[in-house]
């Protein structure tokens, strides 16, 4: 299956994501987070972003696999449900994606996960931006 | 699009809890006490295992009462920032917004929910 719109490809850790490109709205360099009480541990903090307060979700927490790594850059996502920053290690660019587009599994953060998908840097898991945050928003 | 007026917060008590920030608005404080047995560490937000320290103050609203580091109060008028969706339930919904204060970032709580704990508001 091809990829119709383009997405924005970004690594974390040794993993990479992507995400529709029509949904991240900038790559911002990421200064020193608030954290907030009662957040749940891949929520790193949040930060003010042109009047606007960003949460900061780091997914390598979330999908299990957290690193020690300190992000100081972040690709912002923003739908109609909300908007999150996701730290990266690397932005790699917009790339049209071919491969899987199923989603990776059944529970937790995996339900918002598709892929195999395959970019010229390699295997991408495409994050489905829209429920993602609703996930997040519901996720403790 | 629907024009949303920013509210305006005027009269903050900003607290520091450990290396984290809370504020609360002065009128849900009736007064500043000694922290007594049994009241909530506002630390425990960020970490379970938060103690308060020896010389910590109580907020204190009638029977309700949150041990924090220490408090400063400010009195000029700031922008309340909204909740983003995904902290909407954090730590019972206790979360009011954030303010920008002294060129840091501010967490506003309910002095009331944020006492009652972490438990969800449905």
């Amino acid at each position: 299956m091809a990829d119709v719109h383009g997405h924005l490809v970004f690594a974390c850790g040794s993993s990479l994501y992507a995400v529709p490109a029509d949904t991240a709205s900038e790559v911002v360099n990421l200064p020193s987070l608030t954290r907030v009480p009662g957040a749940p541990g891949h929520l790193l903090g949040v930060f003010a972003h042109r009047g606007e307060v960003l949460p900061v979700v780091d997914l390598t927490r979330l999908t299990g696999h957290p690193l020690d790594e300190v992000f100081k850059r972040a690709v912002v996502v923003r739908t109609p449900r909300g908007a999150v920053a996701l730290p990266a290690s690397r932005v790699l660019g917009v790339a049209t994606l071919e491969g899987s587009f199923e989603r990776l599994g059944d529970t937790g953060v995996h339900q918002h996960l598709r892929g195999p998908a395959r970019a010229a840097a390699g295997e991408v898991a495409i994050i489905d931006t829209q429920t993602f945050i609703e996930f997040l928003s519901t996720a403790g | 699009m629907t024009d949303v007026q920013a509210e305006v917060i005027e009269g903050l008590v900003l607290c520091r809890v450990g290396e984290d920030r809370l504020a609360v608005r002065a009128r849900e404080i009736s007064s500043f006490d000694v922290p007594h047995a049994g009241a909530r560490y506002a630390g425990e937000g960020f970490s379970p295992q938060a103690r308060a320290p020896a010389e910590a103050r109580l907020l204190r609203h009638h029977d309700t009462a949150l041990v924090v580091d220490t408090v400063e109060v400010h009195s000029e008028r700031l922008t309340l920032l909204s909740v983003p969706a995904v902290l909407v339930r954090a730590w019972g919904g206790a979360l009011c917004g954030f303010v920008e204060a002294g060129g840091l970032l501010w967490p506003v709580i309910s002095l009331e929910r944020f006492a009652q704990g972490p438990e969800v508001v449905s």
